[in-house]
C-alpha cells in the first residue's frame, strides 16, 4: 500500500519534471502569450503584442465550435464554451478572440480539451479571402497540440 | 538473359490462376479504396451544401434538427421562432444577411421554401443560372433540379403530399417563375423559393409589411388582389411580422458570429447553431465507421495476400522441374529468381491497380445512388490515401514476391531434377 503510494507519487514528479522540461524547451524556441496579455484595453492592443507581431509564438487557450466545417481554420478563446450556459451570457462574448489558420488541416478537439497553438502572430483587422469573415488577430501558418 | 518472354508464357499458361488471383487482390484493394474515397466525398459534399448557412437561428429545441430541416431541407417538426427574433435581427449592423426560412407548401413534390431575395442571391452567389430573383410576392426561383421553365406558372399544394385525402390547394393563386438558381450540389436544388411574404399570404398570416389593403385589393375585398402592393423581403415591420421556424444570418465578422450564437442559445426562446458543429459531430462518428471499415479492409488485405502467397508457394512445386531443366541448360540462378518474382510481382501490382479503379467506380456509383435519394451531391475523388493505401499493397507485393523467388534460387537443380 505505502510501496504502491510512493511508487505512484515518484511517478507523478517524474512526469512532471518531463512535461517541465518539454515546456521549458518549448519556451525557450518560442515566446508564449495568453490571450488575455494580448489587449491593453478592449480596443487597444498591448505592447507586448506589438512586439511580438510578425513572430512565431505560442498561444494556449480552447477551441469554439467550428464555424465551416472541414476547413482549415478555427477561433481560439481563452476559455471553453458553453461549459457553463448560466455564466456566458451575450454580454460577456469576449472581444478577444484569435482566428487561427492552420499550415494544413487537423482533427477538431472537443472545446473543452486545452490546446497550444504555435503560429506567426498577426494583429489588426483583416478580411479572409475566402469566407469573407473580418477578424483582429491571427496566428497564421499554424498547427496546434493538446495539453493535459 | 531476357525473363520476360518465360514470364509472359507461364501467365498464359495458368491464365485462370494469374486471372482469379488479379481479380482476388483487385477485390480486396477495391473494399479499402471505396471506403476511404467515399468518407471523404460524403465530408466534401455535405461541407459544400452547409457552406452558404453560416448560422441558423431557431426556436428552442433540436439543434440537429433545425441544421437538416433548413441546410438539407429534411421535413421535421419545428416550433416556430418568436416574430420579435427577425426584428432584433434585421437591425442589427454586424450581420450582413437576414433571412427567415418558411417551408410547408409543395408543388409535385418540391418544397416550397419562404424566403428573402437576399438568400435566393446569396445562394447563387450572385449569378443565377438563368432568368431573374424574384421581385413580387407571386413570383419564383426554382432550383436546379426543378423540371420548371423560367415563365412557367404553378398553384402550390398545402403540405407535402397528393395523397392526402384533405388535400388543399391554394385556389386562385398562383406563383410564376423567374429565374433558375444554379446547380449547389444540395436538396436545395430540388426546391422552389418564394418570397417569405407568399407563405405568410398562403397561410392568412401578417405579411411582415404595412400593406396599404386599398392598393393590395384594387377592386374592393372580394376582388383580385394586386401582389404589387407588398414590399418584399426585410426591413420587416415588426408589428406585422408572423413567427418563422428558422433564420439564417450571415454575420459580418468572426467575433458576430459567435456573439451571436452566444446570445440567442442564451436566449430562452432560441437556440442558434453553426451548421459545422453538428457536422464535425457527424464526421467524428463516421471517422469512427470509417477507421474500423478501414481496419476491417487492411485485414481483408493481408488475408487475401498471404492466401495468394500460399497459392504462389503450392504452385512452385508444378514449376520445379522445368526451372532445373533451364537452370541445367545454362540459366543463370538470377533469372530464375527474376522469372518467379516478376510473374507474382506483376500479377499482385496489376490486382492492386484494378482495384483502384473498381474502387473508385464502386464509391461512385454509392454517391449516385445517395445522391439520388437525398439530392445531396458526393464528389468522389481518388486522393493521397487511396493512392497510398494501393501503393502499399504494390509494395509489400514487390517484396512478397521475393519469397517464393529465392527459395527457388536457393534449390540445387539436380534435387529438383531427381525429385521429378
Amino acid at each position: 500500500m505505502a510501496a504502491a503510494s510512493t511508487r505512484r507519487a515518484l511517478l507523478g514528479t517524474t512526469l512532471a519534471a518531463v512535461a517541465l522540461i518539454g515546456r521549458r524547451r518549448r519556451a525557450a524556441a518560442t515566446e508564449q502569450i495568453k490571450i488575455r496579455d494580448l489587449y491593453r484595453t478592449n480596443t487597444e492592443f498591448s505592447e507586448r503584442a506589438v512586439a511580438l507581431q510578425g513572430q512565431r509564438i505560442e498561444i494556449p487557450g480552447f477551441m469554439a465550435p467550428p464555424l465551416k466545417p472541414d476547413a482549415a481554420f478555427f477561433v481560439l478563446t481563452k476559455r471553453p464554451m458553453a461549459v457553463c450556459p448560466f455564466c456566458d451570457n451575450a454580454v460577456d462574448w469576449p472581444a478577444d478572440i484569435v482566428l487561427v489558420l492552420m499550415r494544413e488541416q487537423q482533427e477538431w478537439v472537443y472545446f473543452n480539451r486545452p490546446i497550444l497553438v504555435s503560429g506567426v502572430l498577426e494583429l489588426g483587422v483583416a478580411v479572409d479571402q475566402s469566407t469573407g469573415f473580418v477578424s483582429k488577430v491571427r496566428l497564421v501558418d499554424a498547427r496546434y497540440e493538446l495539453v493535459g | 538473359m531476357n525473363p520476360l518472354p518465360l514470364v509472359a508464357a507461364e501467365m498464359r499458361a495458368g491464365r485462370a490462376r494469374h486471372a482469379a488471383i488479379v481479380l482476388l487482390v483487385a477485390l480486396a484493394v477495391a473494399l479499402g479504396v471505396a471506403i476511404s474515397a467515399q468518407d471523404r466525398a460524403l465530408r466534401a459534399g455535405s461541407a459544400r451544401a452547409a457552406d452558404p448557412f453560416d448560422l441558423v437561428i431557431g426556436a428552442a429545441g433540436s439543434e440537429t434538427q433545425l441544421v437538416l430541416s433548413t441546410v438539407y431541407l429534411q421535413p421535421g417538426d419545428l416550433e416556430l421562432l418568436p416574430a420579435r427574433i427577425l426584428g432584433e435581427l434585421q437591425g442589427r449592423d454586424d450581420v450582413g444577411l437576414v433571412s427567415p426560412i418558411g417551408f410547408g407548401d409543395s408543388f409535385q413534390g418540391w418544397p416550397l421554401v419562404g424566403v428573402a431575395p437576399a438568400l435566393a442571391g446569396h445562394l447563387a452567389a450572385g449569378r443565377l443560372a438563368e432568368g431573374a430573383l424574384f421581385a413580387r410576392l407571386d413570383q419564383a426561383v426554382v432550383g436546379a433540379k426543378v423540371a420548371l421553365g423560367t415563365g412557367a406558372s404553378f398553384t402550390p399544394l398545402h403540405g407535402m403530399s397528393e395523397l392526402v385525402d384533405d388535400e388543399i390547394h391554394h385556389e386562385g393563386f398562383s406563383f410564376t417563375v423567374t429565374g433558375r438558381l444554379p446547380p449547389l450540389g444540395s436538396p436545395w436544388d430540388q426546391a422552389i423559393l418564394v418570397p417569405i411574404e407568399a407563405v405568410w399570404w398562403l397561410h392568412a398570416l401578417p405579411l411582415g409589411h404595412k400593406v396599404d389593403q386599398a392598393r393590395l385589393f384594387p377592386s374592393g375585398a372580394a376582388g383580385e388582389p394586386d401582389f404589387a402592393a407588398v414590399p418584399i423581403g426585410p426591413p420587416f415591420e415588426p408589428a406585422e411580422l408572423a413567427g418563422v421556424p428558422a433564420i439564417v444570418v450571415a454575420p459580418k465578422s468572426i467575433n458576430a458570429a459567435y456573439g451571436l450564437r452566444q446570445a440567442y442559445r442564451t436566449d430562452p426562446a432560441t437556440t442558434a447553431v453553426f451548421p459545422a458543429e453538428v457536422l464535425v459531430q457527424l464526421y467524428s462518428l463516421l471517422g469512427d465507421v470509417r477507421r474500423l471499415l478501414g481496419l476491417i479492409s487492411i485485414m481483408t488485405q493481408i488475408l487475401v495476400i498471404a492466401a495468394i502467397m500460399l497459392a504462389v508457394l503450392g504452385s512452385l512445386d508444378r514449376q520445379q522441374r522445368q526451372l532445373a531443366v533451364l537452370r541445367a541448360l545454362g540459366a543463370p540462378r538470377q533469372f530464375v529468381f527474376l522469372t518467379i518474382w516478376l510473374d507474382v510481382a506483376l500479377t499482385l501490382s496489376l490486382g492492386a491497380g484494378l482495384g483502384l479503379l473498381l474502387g473508385y467506380g464502386a464509391a461512385w456509383l454509392l454517391a449516385q445512388v445517395f445522391g439520388q435519394q437525398t439530392a445531396l451531391a458526393l464528389p468522389v475523388t481518388l486522393g493521397w490515401n487511396e493512392l497510398r493505401l494501393v501503393a502499399a499493397v504494390i509494395i509489400a507485393g514487390l517484396v512478397l514476391a521475393a519469397l517464393p523467388a529465392a527459395l527457388t534460387y536457393r534449390r540445387s537443380v539436380a534435387h529438383a531434377l531427381r525429385q521429378g
